[in-house]
């Protein structure tokens, strides 16, 4: 996991919205959402509560009723996409350690029945590299929210994905994690992984990502985090309100 | 190897688009089990000179029916003593309805019953409104199912020739009875 020596041929797909719509009830959601993310790279989606992110990540997962051509160009044989939602809500009391989680998410065996060989090694190793590994056995609302947060990602890398969809991951981590983070970041640029990431730390953007689209119902900027996160483009980002907007 | 995969909108209308095709299955499923399994309606229709001895006719001609059904079973075996066909004063002595006079005998038509040489026993009803003039034709031989007909209006010539033809043509009607499965599963009042 150390700096990429050698950057592999991109395995990642390309992902093109062209055009999307999104109405919910008599909301506009997305209006004419189109940009484009290269295979392999780092895209950051930044803009207001609000704004469409989550809908526009949950469009790209087949979940909502959008119109217009959403396209995913796979290159390889492989077609896995990883999804990290924002934050999972556990009961204190729930019985579930992280151990249970990570086998109810990654294997087909009921978690009751214990881990199963076969991913038993995958999930060693990606609670490992998330810094979990000593933790396995706690339930998962015993754990602080950084610390979920943690194997939220570490869910996200089981099986390894050719697409990874994350909806705000460093919102909850704690400085720890966000190295983790940051590493983790650095690992999947190198093995050519697409990664489409919502961020609200600017700042976060402007360093790891590639290149970064501003949403707000509508695409407002889609460029290099250098030209993009210009103080006039931002201040422009964040004036909208669309929840106010209506088609009515 | 390079794949371009759209993705869908998610929504009912694929879904409600699959349902409805199960739905088609599962209708035409069962309308091929039932095409193939199902049994056939056996309720026989009759022809149009026929009577069902169970719809079509009155009280007392159901009566006398089933009477002459019986009294047949007799017949027959006074025939195959006799080698002949018993007459009817022998019949009434014998007290075997309708043969008989009786007061059973008067309240359903008054039946006069006279042997015809063709080989037929006929009632002629002395109250048409009441039950319809009949006619048992014995088979030919001693193993065979008696042939009975009737006729509503108040001639009283017997009829020349027995075959069905005739007796169609003269106004006489078949009276028939079936088994079927209305029998046990229609009411009718």
């Amino acid at each position: 996991m150390t700096a990429a020596a050698h950057v592999q041929p991109a395995c990642g797909p390309a992902i093109e919205f062209g055009g999307i719509d999104l109405t919910l009830g008599r909301t506009r959601i997305l209006e004419q959402v189109a940009f484009s993310v290269a295979p392999g790279t780092v895209h950051a989606i930044v803009g207001p509560n609000g704004g469409g992110k989550s809908s526009l990540i949950k469009t790209l997962l087949g979940q909502m009723p959008h119109q217009g051509q959403l396209t995913l160009r796979w290159p390889g044989e492989r077609e896995v996409i990883g999804y990290v939602p924002q934050a999972l809500e556990f009961d204190r009391g729930l019985p579930m350690t992280v151990d249970d989680f990570m086998a109810a998410m990654c294997q087909k065996r009921p978690a009751f029945l214990g881990l199963s060989r076969r991913v038993q090694p995958a999930i060693d190793a990606a609670l490992a590299r998330v810094g979990m590994l000593d933790k396995r056995k706690r339930r998962m609302g015993a754990l602080s929210g950084g610390e979920r947060q943690r194997v939220l990602l570490a869910q996200g890398l089981i099986p390894e994905p050719q697409l990874l969809v994350l909806d705000e991951p460093m919102s909850a981590l704690d400085e720890a994690g966000i190295q983790v983070f940051e590493q983790l970041l650095a690992g999947w640029r190198q093995a050519g992984t697409t990664v489409l990431w919502i961020e609200h730390d600017l700042e976060a953007v402007l360093r790891l990502a590639d290149r970064v689209t501003g949403l707000s119902r509508k695409v407002l900027f889609d460029a290099p985090p250098a030209q993009a996160l210009t103080p006039e483009r931002l201040l422009g980002l964040f004036s909208v309100h669309p929840r106010s907007e209506s088609l009515a | 190897m390079s794949r371009a995969q759209v993705i869908r909108p998610a929504g009912a209308g694929h879904e409600t688009l699959y349902v409805l095709l199960v739905s088609v299955l599962i209708v035409l499923l069962a309308a091929g089990v039932v095409a193939l399994r199902g049994e056939r309606e056996d309720e026989q229709a009759i022809e149009r000179h026929q009577l069902d001895a169970r719809r079509d006719l009155t009280a007392a001609e159901q009566g006398l029916y089933t009477d002459l059904r019986v009294a047949f079973d007799e017949i027959q075996m006074l025939r195959e003593e006799r080698q002949a066909a018993p007459g009817v004063q022998a019949l009434a002595e014998d007290g075997l309805p309708p043969f008989v006079d009786d007061a059973g005998s008067q309240s359903r038509g008054n039946h006069q019953w006279t042997w015809l040489q063709a080989g037929a026993y006929l009632g002629r009803s002395q109250a048409p409104d009441i039950a319809g003039s009949l006619l048992l034709i014995l088979p030919a031989g001693n193993d065979g199912q008696p042939d009975i007909w009737l006729r509503r209006d108040s001639s009283h010539l017997p009829p020349d020739d027995l075959g069905q033809a005739a007796l169609i043509a003269a106004g006489w009607r078949q009276v028939v009875s079936h088994y079927d499965a209305g029998v046990t599963r229609e009411h009718r009042h």
